[in-house]
């Protein structure tokens, strides 16, 4: 996505905005299972361009898409 | 070039300068707060498109910038467009967004909740996603439930596979 510089992305109506429940403090570090430890482009798959609606929990057994399906940083 | 301000009427398109600033501070911001970068990118997509220049919103809440973060500091257009935005208001609107701020968590804080409910691998990064947008996990544990935007997990999720202009099949 930002080879070149560029952004190849067009338009469309900007959706959600995030709303605070509790006060935290800044510069937050995520620091179990979930940190990603380094920061490499070539982290995924190839792009598709393509909505699939998932409802439910997230998780695999409801049909949401493991990580290992998530395109690469510099696909996106 | 992205057509993605003047569409929604926000003021001047990203300069190229601008993008690579966007580019610089994801990948700063994911090395020192450990978000994985795609999932930065995706929210920022998810939130503003990546315009530089979008509105600061509030309904109730304040939430400027590229992140549409908790009453962050930094924004490019808090009613009026600023052009060029500097680079260090959208590293830091990228920082507000990702590692919170005095007001709210950022991703690296959702992405902890999420961990402390038991949600890891993917299913905590949507999950995550569902907190940084309504402030808690429902209940019932399904990420369209609770408040504001109801398809916000989907979209997340779809954005992480490659979706940027394909029509949403999502009805909530």
């Amino acid at each position: 996505m930002f080879l070149q510089t560029t952004i190849a992305v067009m338009a469309l109506i900007a959706s959600g905005s995030a709303m605070p429940f509790m006060k935290r403090e800044a510069n937050q570090v995520v620091s179990g299972a979930l940190a990603t430890d380094s920061v490499t482009n070539s982290d995924g798959g190839a792009a598709t361009d393509a909505y699939t609606f998932y409802q439910g929990d997230g998780s695999t057994g409801a049909g949401w898409p493991d990580k290992s399906r998530w395109a690469s940083f510099d696909s996106l | 070039m992205p057509s993605v301000c003047g569409w929604n009427n926000w003021g001047a398109e990203d300069s190229s300068g601008e993008i690579q600033a966007i580019y610089n501070a994801i990948q700063s911001v994911a090395a020192t707060t450990k978000v994985d970068h795609r999932f930065i990118l995706a929210v920022m997509m998810q939130e503003s498109k990546g315009c530089v220049r979008v509105p600061t919103t509030a309904n109730g809440v304040r939430n400027p910038g590229l992140m549409q973060d908790h009453d962050g500091t930094h924004t490019c257009n808090e009613g009026t467009p600023q052009i060029p935005c500097p680079d260090d208001e959208i590293t830091g609107m990228i920082q507000d967004g990702a590692g919170g701020t005095a007001a709210g968590d950022g991703l690296a804080g959702t992405l902890n909740q999420a961990e402390g409910l038991q949600r890891t691998g993917a299913q905590g990064f949507y999950t995550a996603a569902r907190i940084y947008n309504s402030g808690s996990l429902d209940p019932s544990g399904d990420l369209g439930a609770g408040g504001s935007t109801h398809c916000y997990a989907s979209d997340v999720a779809n954005r992480l596979t490659g979706w940027t202009l394909a029509a949403s099949s999502c009805t909530l």
